[in-house]
């Protein structure tokens, strides 16, 4: 059954729709910097939860490039997920109020995982 | 709604953000336990003997799960008890002194085999365990899920409250097991060291 964010081009295409990067081919973030930031994301969350990964036997998926290739991710923390990229790729900008949005996203991630009734998109801005 | 879909689901909005592989594995657990501690699953394996050695072994192969305990060793049809032994689960070495060719039978309690290894989402087990047991074994599994450390769904008072459920669920299904859930049948037992026992261990 299909759902939202199912495979890395999801993920790539939502998290531009958040960042405001629509416009190409001429993004401003690199398709592969996404996708980077979404193994990370990966990497956090088997940290934090491995139930997440019991069918793939605790090993986290890699990817390394945009396209249809499945992301096996529980439906119910993809938008998670994509907060947590979106917050991965803004650390890069400097402006103080950016840091503290990517801080905020990317810890409504981990506080999502970790702890019940967070609202996910308290990430300020 | 089967009594799993109804386990999963009761799960589910209990456990706020659990995700079902976990159940799964949660349940097993729960299912595990249960049958370890109460011996409710058991199965009669009926086999001929062999010309008595005193150090004979017979493999005794369940239908379904794995042998836990020897519960009573007979010779079939009758309702004397043989002297036996399991000090390996599986292994039985039968004291008494048996002519080859007799059929004996052998009841053993048994706990289910993980899934996984036989191709199922769930713990096989007999269908009546579901049915008579379900709340236990939903306690059980809420209990073992909200243990878990840093999950969404981690709760002491969950533990706390469904843990006593399902300890309690335990000695009620141990002794109406003892009682064959003979209603109003003897609510007691004698303790361990008043228990009568020979040096071979007879089982009944």
């Amino acid at each position: 059954m299909a759902n939202a964010l199912d495979t890395v081009a999801d993920y790539v295409q939502q998290a531009r729709v958040l960042l405001q990067d629509t416009y190409g081919p001429a993004y401003r973030y690199a398709s592969i910097d996404i996708v980077m930031a979404l193994n990370l994301g990966l990497m956090r969350a088997r940290q934090l939860r491995a139930d997440l990964f019991i069918l793939t036997d605790g090993v986290v998926p890699y990817f390394n490039q945009e396209n249809a290739s499945p992301v096996p991710f529980e439906v119910m923390y993809r938008q998670g997920l994509l907060n947590w990229i979106i917050g991965q790729i803004e650390l890069r900008d400097a402006e103080g109020s950016q840091d503290d949005r990517a801080a905020a996203l990317q810890n409504a991630f981990v506080a999502q995982l970790t702890a019940g009734n967070v609202d996910v998109n308290a990430g300020g801005g | 709604m089967d009594y799993i879909t109804r386990i999963m689901a009761n799960a589910r909005t209990r456990l706020t953000g659990v995700v079902d592989d976990a159940l799964r594995m949660g349940l097993f657990e729960a299912v595990d336990e249960f049958c370890r501690e109460t011996d409710i699953w058991q199965e009669d394996i009926a086999f001929d003997t062999v010309t008595y050695t005193p150090d004979l072994v017979y493999d005794l192969v369940p239908t379904e799960g794995t042998i836990l305990r020897l519960i009573a060793l007979k010779v079939t049809g009758q309702t004397g008890s043989l002297n036996g032994t399991m000090r390996v689960p599986g292994e039985l070495k039968i004291s008494s002194m048996l002519n080859a060719d007799v059929n004996v039978t052998a009841t053993v309690s048994l706990s289910p085999i993980d899934p996984v290894e036989v191709g199922s989402e769930f713990p096989v087990i007999d269908a009546w365990i579901w049915q008579r047991h379900f709340t236990a074994l939903t306690d059980g599994l809420i209990m073992k899920m909200a243990s878990q450390v840093d999950k969404p769904y981690t709760s002491g008072t969950l533990v706390e409250y469904h843990g006593r459920r399902f300890r309690n669920a335990i000695g009620v299904a141990r002794a109406d097991n003892i009682k064959a859930n003979l209603a109003d049948g003897q609510a007691w037992q004698f303790p361990d060291f008043a228990a009568q026992r020979n040096s071979s261990t007879q089982v009944t």
